[in-house]
C-alpha cells in the first residue's frame, strides 16, 4: 500500500511538473510578445538590462543620482533599455536572496559588502571583477575601498560610497532648548535628559532594522579602546567580547543610553523611513545614521525649515577613553555587482563600467548632494553645508574602521548579533548579558 | 446505486486537476523542504552539506526561539478562544435579537475590517499605535490617562497583546458571521420552551445557545488555533518578531532564518516541524472537542 | 419591554461600530493631511487645505490602475479555477463511488492546515524552475491551490445536505454526469458557491507574501504590493502613504457591499444544512 501510494505520488509529481511546464511555455511566449511590442520602435538589437536597486525614491537623494546615470546611459546608447526594479532596504535584501536561490537573470544588482555579498559569492550569483581594470583616472577609486567586496583575494563588486556613521542634528532644536551639541558621552547623556525633559525625542534610530545598534556599539567600543580593529578581532575570535574591558565599558554605556531613554519612544518599531521622518519633521533632535544621507540637505520634499537647520557632527568621545573624535567608523558598504546569470553579460558590463566611472556615479552623487562617493571627486563650490562638513569629517579622519563588525562574519553571525542588540534594547538585560550573547554569536558563526 | 457514479473517467477528470495542483504547491515543496532540512546551505545552488538530524536536534533542544514562537502561537490562540470568540457569540446573539433593518446594517458594518488587505491593516495599526503620532496615545492623553501610554508594539510587555488586539479587530467579522449563521439555525421554539421553564437572559443562552452552537464552536476553535499558528503577515509587517522576540512566530522566524541569516537548511527544518505542528494541533483540537467537528 | 431592549442594543451597536470603524476614519482623515500635520495633538484634523496631491501621488506613482487590473485579473481567474476545481472535487467526494475517496479527501483537507509560509521557499524554487515566477500563473496557481481545499470543504458539507432525487431523475432522462454537475448541481449550490467566491476573492485580493516573493516584473504586480512599493518611494510622506492605503481598500469594500447579502446567505445556509 505505502509503496503503491509513493509510486502514485511520484507519478503525480512528474505529471504535475510536466503540465505546468507546458502551461508556462504559453506564458513565456506571451511575455516574449509583449517585450517585442514594447520595443517595437527601437529597431534592431534592442537590449533590455535589468537593474535591481534598494533606492525606491527616484526623485531625490541617491535614487535620483542612480536614475540620472541610467538616463544618461540610455540617451547615449539608444539600443539599450534599462528596467529598474526597486525595493526598500529590508524587502530588497530578502528579495535578493530569493533571486539568488532561483538564479534569476537580472544583470546588475546593488549589493551590501561583507556578509550579504559573501552569501552571493558563495552561491556564485555575482561575477568576479578584475581590479586592474578599475585602476586609474577613469574610475579613481580611493585606496582600500574594496575591503568589503573582496573574498579570498577576489573582487566581486565595487563600492558606491564612502560610508561612515555620524550624528545628524537639528540646530534649531538645540538652540531653542539651550542644549550643547554633544562632543563627549557625558554631554550626549545630558542632551538626552534635557530633550526628554522638554518632551522631545533626543535621538531617532531605526531600531526595527536593528543594524544601527550594531554600528553604534562599534562606535562606542572604538571610543573606549582607541583601537579600530579590536571589535573585528573579536568577530575573528582573536579576542573575546566577554574578556576585554573595553567591551564591558561600551555595553555599560549603551545601558546608560537605554536608561536615559535616548531613543524615540517608537524606536523598536521604527524602520528606516519612520526614524528619518521623526527627525525630518523636527520631532527628534538627532538622527544616528550614515553619510549616505547627505542628500537630506538638498531634498526639496523635506520642510525648508528643517533643511536650513540640518547639522552633522562626529560621534562623541568617551571622557575616559582612548579614541579620538577624528577616528571614524567608516567602511564601504553599499555597491554594485554584476550578476552571473545575466542574459546580456557584455552589455551589462558596459553599463556597469559606465555607472562606476568617476564622472558618472561619483560625480552625479556628489553634485546632487546625495552621498559621499568612494571615488575621488571634484569640489564644485556649490556644496551644501552638510556636504562640506561631511567632507571635512572624512578628510580629517585620523583612522578608519574599514568594515562594519556586524557584516564582518557570516550572515548568521549578523542575524544573531543584531538580535542580541534587539533583545538588549527592548528589555532590562544587563550589559554582561549582551556581551555573553555577542560572544555566543561569534562562537557559533 | 447508478453505474454512472462509478465512472472511472469522470472520477479521474474530477479529481486529477485538483490533486495535481495540490501536489505541485504542497507536496512537492514539502518533499524539497524535507531534503533541505537535512542539509546546511545558504541557499539552493550553493554548496550543500548533509548534516543528518543536526538541524532538528538543534531546533528541538538548543533553540529557545523555536519554543518561544510556539508559545506565542499558543498564547495567541488562547487569546482568540477566550476573548474573541465569546465576544463574537455575544454579538451574534444580540444581532439575532435586534432584527429588522438594523440586523442587516450592523452585520454589514461589523464585517468591513475583514475585507481590508493585511498590508493596509498592518501599516494602519503601526501608525495607530505609534507612541508619537498614533491615535491611541492621543486618545489616552485627551482622557487624562497619560500613565497608560505605551509604545504599544515597541515594548516587549505590550507587543503580543497589541498584536492580539489588531488580529481580533481584523478577524472579528468572520467569527461573528459564522456564529451568527449558527444562531440563525437554532429553532425559535427551543427558546420559547426554555423560557416557559423559567430560564431567561444569560441562563437561557448558556442552556440553549452555547450547546447548540457547539459544532460551530468546535470548527471555529480549530480554525483559531490554526490561524494563530500560521500567523505571519501582520507580525512580519509590524514588528518582524520583535522587540526582542516578544512577537516571534514560526512563519516569521523561518522567513528570517532563510532570508536574513541565510541558514536555508535550518529554515527548512523549521518548515517541516511547522507543518507537523499544524497537523498535530488540528488533530488534537478535533479530538478534544468533538469527534464529528469536521462534519460541519 | 422588547422595544426598550432593542433600543439598548441599538445604542450599544452604534458605539461599537463607531469604535470599530474609527481607525478607518482616522486613516481617511490623515490621508488628506501633510506629514507635518501627523504630529499635531488633535485626534482628527480638518486639513487646512485638503492634500489632493496625496491622492494624485497615490494614483500616479502608486500605479493604481495597473496594479488594480492585475489584482482583478488574478482574482478573477483564480475564482473561476477554484470554483470549477472545488465543485468537481466536492462532487467526487460526496457522490462518486471509488476506493481511495477517504484518503484523497483527507489529503485535500490537509491543504487547509498546511501553512503556505512553510512551503514558500521551496515553492519559489520550483516555480522558478518551471518558469512561472514572472507570469500571472505564478500567482494564480498557488492562490488556487490555497483556495481549493477550503472551497472543497465548504461545498462537500453543503452537498451532503442536498437530496439525490434530482440527480437520479436527471440520470433517468439520460443526462451525462458532467451536465449533472455543472447544470443541475451547480445552481443548487449557489449560496455555498458565492461564499467560496467571496472568500477566494478576499484572499487573493489581499494576499501579500507570495506576491512579494514570486513576482518581480512591475507589469504583473498586484495592489497590496503597491502599498509596499509606495512606502519605500514616499517613505517621508505619510499623507501619500495613507492615500494609497485608502485607494487600495476601496475596491474590496465596494465589492463586499455589492455581495454582502449573498455572503451571509451562503454562510448561513451552510451552517443550517450542516
Amino acid at each position: 500500500m505505502t509503496k503503491q501510494s509513493r509510486l502514485a505520488r511520484a507519478t503525480l509529481l512528474t505529471a504535475a511538473i510536466a503540465t505546468v511546464a507546458a502551461l508556462s511555455a504559453c506564458g513565456g511566449s506571451n511575455d516574449g510578445n509583449s517585450a517585442a511590442n514594447g520595443g517595437g520602435g527601437g529597431g534592431e538589437g534592442k537590449v533590455t538590462l535589468r537593474l535591481f536597486s534598494n533606492l525606491p525614491d527616484r526623485k531625490s537623494g541617491q535614487g535620483l543620482a542612480e536614475q540620472t546615470v541610467i538616463d544618461n546611459y540610455v540617451k547615449e546608447n539608444p539600443n539599450v533599455k534599462i528596467d529598474v526594479e526597486t525595493l526598500a532596504e529590508e524587502p530588497f535584501k530578502n528579495k535578493l536572496k530569493a533571486y539568488m536561490s532561483s538564479n534569476e537573470p537580472i544583470d546588475i544588482t546593488m549589493v551590501h559588502g561583507g556578509a550579504e555579498l559573501n552569501t552571493l559569492v558563495q552561491a556564485g550569483y555575482v561575477k568576479e571583477l578584475d581590479p586592474k581594470q578599475y585602476e586609474g583616472e577613469q574610475y579613481n577609486f580611493l585606496p582600500g575601498v574594496y575591503k568589503s567586496f573582496t573574498f579570498d583575494g577576489k573582487l566581486y563588486g565595487l563600492p558606491r560610497n564612502s560610508d561612515y556613521e555620524v550624528i545628524y542634528y537639528n540646530k534649531k532644536l538645540f538652540e531653542d532648548n539651550g542644549v550643547k551639541v554633544p562632543t563627549t558621552f557625558a554631554e550626549l547623556l545630558d542632551a538626552a535628559k534635557a530633550f526628554r525633559d522638554k518632551g522631545i525625542a533626543p535621538m531617532s534610530i531605526n531600531g526595527k532594522d536593528l543594524w544601527s545598534f550594531g554600528e553604534m556599539f562599534q562606535n562606542v567600543v572604538q571610543r573606549y579602546s582607541g583601537d579600530q580593529n579590536l571589535i573585528l578581532d573579536a568577530v575573528d575570535k582573536k579576542k573575546k567580547f566577554t574578556e576585554d574591558e573595553n567591551f564591558l565599558k561600551a555595553a555599560q554605556f549603551l545601558q546608560q543610553v537605554r536608561d536615559a531613554k535616548m531613543f524615540q519612544d517608537s524606536f523598536m518599531t521604527a524602520d528606516y523611513g519612520a526614524s528619518q521622518n521623526l527627525f525630518t519633521q523636527g520631532k527628534a533632535a538627532m538622527w544616528y545614521m550614515g553619510s549616505w544621507e547627505a542628500g537630506m540637505a538638498t531634498n526639496e520634499s523635506l520642510p525648508e525649515e528643517f533643511r536650513q537647520n540640518l547639522g552633522v557632527v562626529q560621534f562623541p568621545i568617551a571622557e575616559d577613553g582612548k579614541g579620538k573624535i577624528d577616528d571614524l567608523l567608516a567602511w564601504n558598504g553599499g555597491g554594485y555587482a554584476l550578476v552571473s546569470s545575466s542574459k546580456h553579460p557584455e552589455e551589462a558590463k558596459k553599463f556597469f563600467d559606465y555607472l562606476m566611472s568617476a564622472n558618472q556615479w561619483a560625480k552625479t552623487a556628489w553634485d546632487t548632494g546625495a552621498a559621499v562617493p568612494a571615488q575621488k571627486y571634484e569640489l564644485t563650490g556649490k556644496e551644501s553645508e552638510v556636504q562640506k562638513k561631511l567632507t571635512d569629517i572624512l578628510v580629517n579622519a585620523s583612522s578608519t574602521a574599514g568594515a562594519s563588525f556586524i557584516d564582518y562574519g557570516t550572515p548568521k553571525y549578523k542575524d544573531d548579533t543584531q538580535n542580541a542588540f534587539g533583545k538588549f534594547f527592548s528589555s532590562s538585560a544587563k550589559p554582561e548579558q549582551l556581551l555573553a550573547d555577542l560572544q555566543a554569536a561569534a562562537d557559533t558563526q | 446505486m447508478h453505474r454512472v457514479f462509478q465512472n472511472k473517467t469522470a472520477i479521474f477528470l474530477f479529481v486529477f486537476p485538483g490533486m495535481l495542483l495540490f501536489a505541485l504547491t504542497f507536496l512537492a515543496p514539502i518533499v524539497l523542504s524535507g531534503y533541505y532540512s537535512f542539509t546546511e546551505t545558504v541557499g539552493p545552488g550553493t554548496k550543500v552539506t548533509m548534516v543528518g538530524w543536526e538541524n532538528y536536534a538543534n531546533l528541538l533542544f538548543h533553540d529557545p526561539k523555536f519554543w518561544l514562537a510556539l508559545r506565542n502561537a499558543v498564547l495567541l490562540g488562547i487569546g482568540f478562544i477566550v476573548i474573541q470568540h465569546p465576544i463574537c457569540i455575544f454579538f451574534a446573539v444580540l444581532l439575532d435579537r435586534i432584527g429588522g433593518k438594523a440586523e442587516k446594517v450592523f452585520r454589514t458594518i461589523f464585517f468591513i475590517p475583514c475585507v481590508i488587505s493585511v498590508v493596509v491593516i498592518s501599516k494602519m495599526w503601526l501608525s495607530l499605535l505609534d507612541p508619537t503620532f498614533g491615535l491611541l496615545n492621543k486618545v489616552l492623553d485627551v482622557l487624562g490617562l497619560d500613565m497608560l501610554k505605551h509604545a504599544w508594539l515597541g515594548e516587549s510587555s505590550t507587543a503580543l497583546g497589541s498584536m492580539l488586539f489588531i488580529l481580533i479587530w481584523a478577524g472579528f467579522g468572520w467569527g461573528l458571521l459564522f456564529y451568527y449563521a449558527g444562531v440563525k439555525g437554532i429553532p425559535e421554539d427551543l427558546y420559547e420552551a426554555a423560557s416557559l421553564d423559567g430560564a431567561s437572559g444569560l441562563k437561557l443562552h448558556l442552556r440553549i445557545t452555547v450547546p447548540l452552537l457547539s459544532p460551530v464552536i468546535a470548527v471555529q476553535v480549530t480554525l483559531a488555533m490554526i490561524t494563530a499558528l500560521k500567523q505571519m503577515e501582520t507580525v512580519f509587517l509590524t514588528t518582524n518578531g520583535g522587540p526582542g522576540d516578544s512577537t516571534q512566530f514560526l512563519a516569521v522566524y523561518l522567513y528570517n532564518k532563510a532570508f536574513s541569516a541565510s541558514q536555508y537548511g535550518y529554515a527548512n527544518a523549521i518548515s517541516i516541524l511547522f507543518v507537523i505542528v499544524c497537523l498535530i494541533a488540528t488533530y488534537l483540537s478535533n479530538r478534544f472537542i468533538r469527534s464529528d467537528a469536521t462534519e460541519y | 419591554m422588547r422595544t426598550k431592549g432593542k433600543t439598548g442594543i441599538w445604542i450599544f451597536f452604534l458605539i461599537v461600530a463607531f469604535l470599530q470603524l474609527f481607525p478607518l476614519v482616522w486613516l481617511v482623515d490623515f490621508s488628506f493631511n501633510t506629514s507635518a500635520d501627523f504630529y499635531s495633538d488633535s485626534i482628527l484634523k480638518w486639513p487646512s487645505s485638503p492634500q489632493w496631491q496625496n491622492y494624485v501621488n497615490a494614483w500616479v506613482d502608486g500605479k493604481f490602475m495597473k496594479y488594480f487590473f492585475n489584482s482583478l485579473f488574478v482574482s478573477a481567474v483564480t475564482i473561476v479555477l477554484t470554483v470549477v476545481l472545488s465543485l468537481t472535487l466536492a462532487y467526487a467526494f460526496t457522490r462518486m463511488q471509488w476506493k481511495l475517496r477517504p484518503l484523497f479527501y483527507s489529503i485535500i483537507l490537509l491543504g487547509i492546515m498546511i501553512p503556505i509560509h512553510a512551503t514558500l521557499l521551496p515553492n519559489f524554487a520550483i516555480f522558478k524552475e518551471l518558469g512561472l515566477t514572472n507570469s500571472y500563473l505564478g500567482l494564480i496557481l498557488p492562490y488556487t491551490a490555497v483556495s481549493v481545499p477550503l472551497g472543497t470543504f465548504m461545498l462537500t458539507g453543503f452537498l451532503k445536505g442536498i437530496p439525490k432525487a434530482m440527480e437520479e431523475s436527471a440520470l433517468m432522462d439520460g443526462c451525462s454526469i458532467y451536465r449533472i454537475v455543472f447544470q443541475i448541481i451547480a445552481p443548487l449550490l449557489m449560496p455555498a458557491l458565492v461564499t467560496v467566491i467571496v472568500t477566494t476573492f478576499l484572499n487573493c485580493w489581499n494576499e501579500f507574501i507570495m506576491a512579494s516573493t514570486f513576482l518581480s516584473k512591475d507589469a504583473l504586480k498586484t495592489l497590496p504590493f503597491s502599498v509596499m512599493n509606495f512606502a519605500g518611494q514616499y517613505s517621508s510622506d505619510y499623507g501619500s502613504q495613507f492615500a494609497v492605503m485608502v485607494l487600495t481598500s476601496i475596491p474590496a469594500i465596494v465589492i463586499y457591499a455589492l455581495f454582502n447579502e449573498q455572503i451571509t446567505k451562503g454562510v448561513t445556509a451552510g451552517a443550517v444544512k450542516g
